[in-house]
């Protein structure tokens, strides 16, 4: 990748870093989310 | 008169069954041809495309830097219509995709700036350099971090939801500064070189995998955008419950 290479290596990284925290903490708040409601429906219909 | 008219889309889409209904069936082909895409785009970006004859291999930056720019206008673009919906057309489901879209933008913004500054370093000799198309860039960000804040403080959704649309609207001026700054200004930056009058001077074997890596990141976007749209109506679900435990349980306690 030529004299440059750990600026693209660095860059591309980076992306894969953001990005990979953004899908991680939406499914984790998805799952999270999911859970609590689930349990305040058993509790209502309980 | 028997057969009523069905409601537009957009207004069938106002009721959160409809819209969970709609995204339970869409995302995951979503997530299929974002991976595809991705998959495609990153083979090209390293395989297929060539390396630029003045700035060599570092032209590969290009491929996730320049995506990421579409993605943080647009969905500012997407944020703006949303905010037309909220004050506008009063859309149940408008602040509900402003609110998630919010993190999503402030990302791909960072991806921005991250990936340039990587970028410019070797071509320019600096970091960063307060041009115009770099600053409003980072304006953006700053407003990104603005509304995600503004939601965070004011608790109740609907007065949430106007103040953030009115910020939203009043950001928006900045979407033109960002894309006409390089043309406006002297800047460091280079002159649009894909969405220009005269069509892109880009050659065929690099716009390829740049539109497709374009793609994977608006596919991406619709993904994230379904799930966190999906999450922010559980999380509303789940305060309208924990409202109505609480005065059920004051009401007995009475």
């Amino acid at each position: 990748m030529g004299q440059h290479g750990a600026f693209i290596v660095a860059s591309y990284i980076a992306t894969g870093v953001i990005l990979g925290a953004l899908v991680l903490a939406s499914l984790l708040a998805n799952r999270a989310a999911a859970r609590t409601l689930a349990m305040l429906e058993k509790e209502r219909s309980a | 008169m028997e057969n009523a008219a069905k409601p537009a889309l957009w207004m069938r889409l106002a009721n959160p069954a409809a819209f969970n209904a709609l995204a339970d069936k869409l995302l995951w082909p979503l997530v299929i041809a974002c991976l595809a895409a991705f998959a495609y785009g990153l083979y090209g970006s390293f395989f297929t495309s060539p390396a630029d004859y003045q700035q060599g291999e570092t032209v590969r930056i290009m491929y996730i830097h320049v995506p990421a720019a579409w993605l943080a206008l647009f969905t500012y673009a997407g944020m703006s219509v949303s905010a037309l919906g909220t004050l506008v057309f009063r859309h149940p489901m408008a602040d509900v995709a402003q609110k998630a879209a919010a993190p999503i933008g402030a990302a791909f913004t960072l991806i921005c700036l991250i990936t340039g500054s990587f970028w410019g370093k070797p071509m320019w000799g600096t970091w960063w350099e307060w041009d115009a198309r770099l600053t409003s860039v980072l304006i953006l960000f700053l407003i990104y971090l603005g509304i995600i804040a503004l939601w965070r403080a004011i608790d109740d959704p609907l007065r949430g939801a106007r103040a953030v649309a009115i910020l939203t609207l009043v950001g928006a001026v900045n979407l033109p500064i960002i894309k006409f700054s390089v043309d406006w200004w002297y800047t460091l930056h280079q002159p649009a070189s894909v969405f220009r009058m005269g069509g892109p001077t880009i050659h065929k074997s690099m716009l390829t995998p740049l539109f497709v890596m374009g793609l994977a990141y608006l596919l991406l976007y619709f993904v994230l955008l379904i799930i966190r749209m999906k999450t922010e109506l559980m999380n509303r679900r789940i305060e309208r419950l924990r409202i109505a435990a609480a005065d059920h349980a004051a009401r007995a306690g009475g």
